[in-house]
C-alpha cells in the first residue's frame, strides 16, 4: 500500500465513492457506506486502501463495498463486501472470508424481566455463566468429539447438535442457512485442523468473543419487535464467537493452496493476503468445501454454548429455559431470536443488468442482510426481514436490526457487523488497566466475570466507534433498519 | 562509530491485529527472533520446558517470507494444540528447510498475553540489509 491516503469523493450523505484507478488494476469502482465522521475514521487508518485493492479481484461486479464500521484488516478491509460473478471467471479469496470462518452473534431472548427477576440476582448468573461456559486461549470446550463425531458436526452443523439431544427443532429453523451448510466437505479439512478442535466445541475463545446478559432498553420498531419477541425491559444474551483453532487452521492450509495456484495462474493481486482462484477451479471449489465444513462447526459451538446458557439460567432461576413462561409450567422461554456470521463466502443469486447471475459475496466482517419476502428466510421473518444482531462493546448498546429489500442492489443484502475498531490494542491498554475498566463497568451496574482482566482493556468501549452511529449510517444508506436497542448488564469474556 | 544494535524484534500497532518487526545478522537468527516476538504477543515464555518439538518449513529462495508465515503458524499451532509454554528454541537451516527445535511445557491455564489466530501475507516482507535481515509480518487477532 502506499504512504498516501485515499479520499473517496461523497456520492451522498451516507456513501462514497472511490474512483477506478485509485491503485493500479482497479476493476470496478469502491463504494463506502458511511457518515463524514465515520469516513475520516476510514482513511486515517488506511482502510479504505484496501477497498480499492479489493476492487483489484478477477470477476468483481458493480464494486467493492465498505459498511460504516470499516477500518484496517489484513487484506480484505473488515467491514468489505465483494461479489465475484462465478460464471465470468469471478474468483474467492481465502482472506475474504477470514481465518475466524463464520465468526457470528446469537442473540437468545428470555421470558424474564431484567429489573424484576434478573437484577436481584445478576451477580449469581454472571458467575454462573463464567463457571459453565468454557472460555479463553485454547481452552476445552463443553463436548469432546472423536473422530466420527467430528465427521458429524462438519457435515451437519447445528443438526448434528440437536442430534445429541442439545437445543430444540425450532433452533436450527431460526439460524442462518437452517444452522447448516450443505455444501460442507469435511474430507476437505485437514486432519490437523480436525485435532486443533477436537476439544473445542462449546468454547467461547478469547478476544473480542464474549457473551452479555442485556436487557433491551428501547424498541424501534415494534411491529418487528413483537415477531421476534423482544419488549422493552426484556433480559437477552448476546453471543459472539466463531470457529475457533478449526477455522483458523483451514484458512491457514487452504490460503497457501489458493497462493500457490494464483501465482500458476498469473492471477496478481495488490496485497498477498487477498491471494484468490476462480471459483471453478479445483482449489477453489476445495475451499468452499472446507469452509462450509469450519461454518458448521461454528454453528454448532454457538449452539452448544446456547445450552451452557440455558443450563445456567435453569441454575439460577429455576423451571425450564425452553418452555415459555406463561406456558403450561414454569418457564424462562429463552429461545433464539437469530443466530448469524459476519464472516462468510456465499453463492448467491443477484439480478444484475437485467439478467440473473450465481455470485461468490464474500463478506468479511459483515452482515448478511435479506429484505422482506426473501426465499431463505424462516416463515416467521418472511415479512419482516432478516434480523441481523449487532453487538456493541462491553458498556455500549448493542442493536438488532431487519434487513431491506434494497440492500440487495446496493450491497449485495449486507450491513455492518458490530462498531468497529478505532484504537489498537496497545494504546487501549495504555488508557487504562483491565483493572480499572472492571472497576469503572461494576460502577455502572455491570458485573463482569473476565478469565484474565488484564487484557479486558484491549476490548475497552473507548476502543471501539461509536456503534449508534454505525447503525444509524446503515439505516440512512438503506441497507438495514433498526429494530431494538439493548444494553449490556452482564459481560462474560475469554 | 556504528550504532546500536537494532533490537531484535519490536512489535507494530495496528487498528485491529498486530504486527511484528524482526531482524537478524542470519536468516535463522531472523526467525529465530520472529518466533520469541510472537511468543512476547501472546504471553508464552517460560524458563523451564523438558518437552521437545521439531518443526519444519520448505525454504524458497524466491520467497522466504512465506517460509516465515509458515514456520509462525506452525508454533501457533504447538500454542494452540498443547498450551504451550516455550523455553527455549534454536532454528537451523539444510539447503532448502528450515527447521526450528522448540523446548516446551504445557500449561493448562490460559496464557496473559493476545490470542493470535494466524500469521498473515498482509504487508509481508522480507529483505536482507546491510546488518543481515529484516522481516515485517501481521498476525490475525
Amino acid at each position: 500500500m502506499s504512504e498516501t491516503a485515499v479520499r473517496p469523493e461523497r456520492i451522498d450523505a451516507f456513501a462514497w465513492r472511490i474512483p477506478v484507478g485509485t491503485v493500479p488494476g482497479m476493476r470496478v469502482p469502491g463504494v463506502v457506506f458511511a457518515t463524514e465522521e465515520l469516513m475520516n475514521k476510514a482513511v486515517e487508518d488506511r482502510a479504505v486502501e484496501q477497498v480499492a485493492n479489493v476492487a483489484t479481484l478477477p470477476g468483481i461486479v458493480e464494486a467493492s463495498y465498505a459498511m460504516p464500521d470499516i477500518h484496517w484488516g489484513y487484506g480484505f478491509p473488515i467491514g468489505g463486501v465483494a461479489a465475484t460473478d462465478v460464471e465470468d471467471g469471478g474468483v474467492v479469496s481465502p482472506g475474504g472470508v477470514g481465518f475466524d470462518i463464520a465468526c457470528g452473534v446469537r442473540l437468545i431472548r428470555s421470558d424474564l424481566e431484567f429489573d424484576g427477576d434478573v437484577r436481584p440476582r445478576l451477580a449469581e448468573l454472571v458467575d454462573t455463566l463464567g463457571r459453565r461456559v468454557p472460555r479463553g486461549t485454547g481452552k476445552g470446550g463443553a463436548l469432546r468429539l472423536d473422530r466420527r463425531g467430528m465427521e458429524a458436526v462438519l457435515r451437519d452443523g447445528v443438526r448434528y447438535a440437536l442430534s445429541v439431544g442439545i437445543g430444540v427443532e425450532e433452533d436450527a429453523e431460526l439460524c442462518e442457512d437452517g444452522g447448516v451448510l450443505q455444501t460442507a466437505a469435511p474430507e476437505d479439512v485437514s486432519d490437523r485442523a480436525k485435532e486443533r478442535a477436537a476439544s473445542q466445541l462449546g468454547s467461547l475463545g478469547a478476544g473480542n468473543h464474549f457473551l452479555e446478559v442485556q436487557a433491551v432498553e428501547e424498541i424501534i420498531e415494534p411491529d418487528a419487535a413483537e415477531v421476534m419477541g423482544l419488549f422493552p425491559g426484556q433480559a437477552c444474551v448476546m453471543l459472539h464467537s466463531g470457529s475457533r483453532g478449526l477455522g483458523h487452521q483451514v484458512c491457514t492450509d487452504h490460503l497457501r493452496v489458493v497462493d500457490a495456484a494464483a501465482r500458476r495462474l498469473g492471477i496478481e493481486v495488490p496485497d498477498r493476503q487477498l491471494a484468490c482462484v476462480p471459483v471453478q477451479e479445483e482449489e477453489a471449489q476445495r475451499y468452499l468445501g472446507a469452509m462450509a465444513a469450519a461454518a458448521n462447526f461454528a454453528r454448532a459451538n454457538r449452539h452448544a454454548l446456547t445450552h451452557a446458557i440455558r443450563e445456567s439460567f435453569q441454575e439460577v432461576f429455576g423451571g425450564s429455559a425452553k418452555r415459555p413462561r406463561k406456558g403450561s409450567g414454569p418457564g424462562l422461554g429463552m429461545s433464539i431470536v437469530y443466530d448469524v456470521a459476519h464472516n462468510l463466502a456465499k453463492v448467491e443469486e443477484y439480478e444484475l443488468g437485467g439478467r440473473v447471475r450465481t455470485l461468490c459475496v464474500h463478506r468479511k466482517g459483515a452482515t448478511r442482510a435479506f429484505g422482506p419476502r426473501h426465499p431463505e428466510l424462516p416463515s416467521r421473518y418472511r415479512e419482516i426481514g432478516q434480523p441481523v444482531i449487532i453487538p456493541g462493546s462491553m458498556g455500549s448498546s448493542s442493536y438488532v436490526l431487519v434487513g431491506t429489500s434494497e440492500a440487495a442492489r446496493k450491497s449485495f443484502s449486507s450491513t455492518c457487523h458490530g462498531a468497529g475498531r478505532a484504537m489498537s490494542r496497545t494504546k487501549a491498554k495504555k488508557v487504562m488497566s483491565g483493572v480499572e475498566l472492571v472497576r469503572q463497568l461494576e460502577g455502572r451496574g455491570i458485573a463482569v466475570a473476565a478469565s484474565r482482566p488484564g487484557l479486558l482493556a484491549e476490548e475497552a468501549p473507548y476502543a471501539y466507534k461509536d456503534v449508534s452511529q454505525v447503525v444509524r449510517a446503515c439505516e440512512g444508506a438503506g441497507l438495514s433498519r433498526m429494530v431494538a436497542r439493548l444494553v449490556p448488564v452482564g459481560v462474560v469474556k475469554g | 562509530m556504528p550504532g546500536p544494535e537494532p533490537p531484535p524484534f519490536e512489535i507494530l500497532e495496528h487498528t485491529a491485529d498486530i504486527g511484528l518487526r524482526a531482524r537478524g545478522k542470519s536468516l535463522e537468527v531472523l526467525f529465530e527472533n520472529a518466533i520469541w516476538g510472537l511468543i512476547e504477543i501472546v504471553g508464552a515464555r517460560t524458563d523451564e520446558g523438558k518437552n521437545e518439538e521439531r518443526v519444519s518449513v520448505r525454504l524458497d529462495e524466491d520467497d522466504p517470507g512465506a517460509a516465515l508465515v509458515d514456520l509462525l503458524n506452525e508454533v501457533i499451532y504447538l500454542l494452540d494444540l498443547q498450551q504451550a509454554r516455550i523455553a527455549g528454541l534454536s532454528v537451523e537451516r539444510a539447503d532448502s528447510v528450515i527447521e526450528a527445535r522448540i523446548r516446551w511445557r504445557p500449561d493448562p491455564d490460559p496464557p496473559e498475553g493476545t490470542e493470535l489466530k494466524a500469521a498473515t501475507f498482509h504487508q509481508l516482507s522480507l529483505e536482507k540489509r546491510d546488518y543481515g535481515f529484516d522481516a515485517t509480518v501481521y498476525f490475525d487477532v
